[in-house]
């Protein structure tokens, strides 16, 4: 029984064996112990009872504080980069909008031959003034250029005079 | 170094002013009703018939221009509308830094050619037309050079040119 108080007390200290343990428990739910010995029954009986419950309320993960920060932050990543790749996915197949369009009496017309012919209706109608109204300028141009060989008249003249 | 920066970014907001508000006016006025709002932008090339006479049917040339806009207003020179819309316009003219290239008059309708070169080869030209009853606003926009611009002007600015 001597050996029993030296298993309990290594026991308690933490320093027993498996196999020492076992022949401990063994020996305490025997029922056929010291009555120093009888104290630990309950404890060991409980021990027991302990090992077979089973966990109403699901255990609780228990994580630390870096690895919940890097868990969040490699999440925000990895939604930011989905929401990224569907907003390019989107624009890509966004309907694409012509440059070349009218409005005429608030209705949008979207025809590119259409506004082609109106701006170029437009900018003939700018060209036609353009032309009429620097008729003169070149009218000047020409008696300009027909001028050009009397320039060199004087020349010829001092040269007759000599 | 801090003060070029601060100056790149005022000339940088200054341009952006400029641009909107000549955009403005066709924001303003595009979807009404009473008006004609015509765009042009990729079709540009298309158009090389319409600069016959101005552009010296330079493809290149063409080529620069980005876009095109046109803003018609059928209305009487009197009307309250027309009169409020021409000076938006001058304003915009005034305020824009727009140089005048060509003015012309035939009969009733006159012509403004204007232009300004905004931040590196960047241009827009302005042709207004005001007739009786019709003003028309067209915005021509380019990566083009001031000398680029100018001879987008082959009939009325060379002559001009040439006379000097």
């Amino acid at each position: 029984m001597e050996k029993m108080s030296e298993l309990l007390e290594k026991y308690f200290r933490g320093e027993t064996s498996l196999a020492e343990e076992k022949e401990l428990k063994k020996y305490i739910l025997s029922g056929n112990v010291e009555p120093e010995h009888v104290v630990y029954s309950s404890l060991f009986q409980a021990f027991d009872q302990e090992k077979n419950d089973n966990a109403v309320v699901p255990l609780k993960k228990i994580v630390s504080r870096n690895h919940m920060f890097r868990n969040n932050w490699v999440k925000i990543v990895s939604y930011s980069g989905i929401a990224a790749a569907l907003l390019l996915a989107l624009w890509i197949q966004r309907p694409q909008h012509s440059d070349d369009f009218a409005i005429i009496l608030g209705n949008k017309i979207e025809n590119q031959e259409y506004a082609q012919k109106y701006a170029t209706a437009k900018l003939t109608k700018v060209n036609n003034v353009l032309k009429s109204s620097m008729e003169p300028l070149q009218s000047l141009n020409d008696v300009k250029r027909s001028l050009k060989p009397l320039r060199t008249m004087p020349d010829f003249k001092s040269e007759t005079t000599e | 170094m801090k003060k070029t920066m601060t100056l790149i970014a005022v000339l940088f907001i200054v341009a952006a002013i400029q641009a909107q508000t000549l955009q403005s006016l066709f924001d303003k006025y595009g979807n009404d009703e009473r008006f004609e709002y015509v765009s042009v932008g990729k079709g540009m090339m298309n158009m090389a018939s319409a600069f016959g006479g101005m552009v010296k049917n330079d493809k290149e040339l063409i080529s620069k221009m980005t876009g095109i806009k046109i803003l018609t207003l059928n209305q009487s020179s009197d009307s309250p509308l027309m009169k409020s819309v021409v000076r938006d316009m001058d304003q915009i003219v005034e305020k824009g830094n727009f140089e005048t290239a060509v003015e012309a008059r035939e009969k009733d309708q006159k012509v403004h050619i204007y232009y300004r070169i905004t931040g590196k080869d960047n241009a827009d030209m302005l042709i207004v037309t005001k007739e009786k009853n019709e003003f028309n606003v067209i915005w021509i926009s380019g990566k083009m050079s001031k000398e680029e611009m100018m001879h987008t002007f082959s009939s009325a600015g060379g002559m001009i040119n040439s006379l000097g």
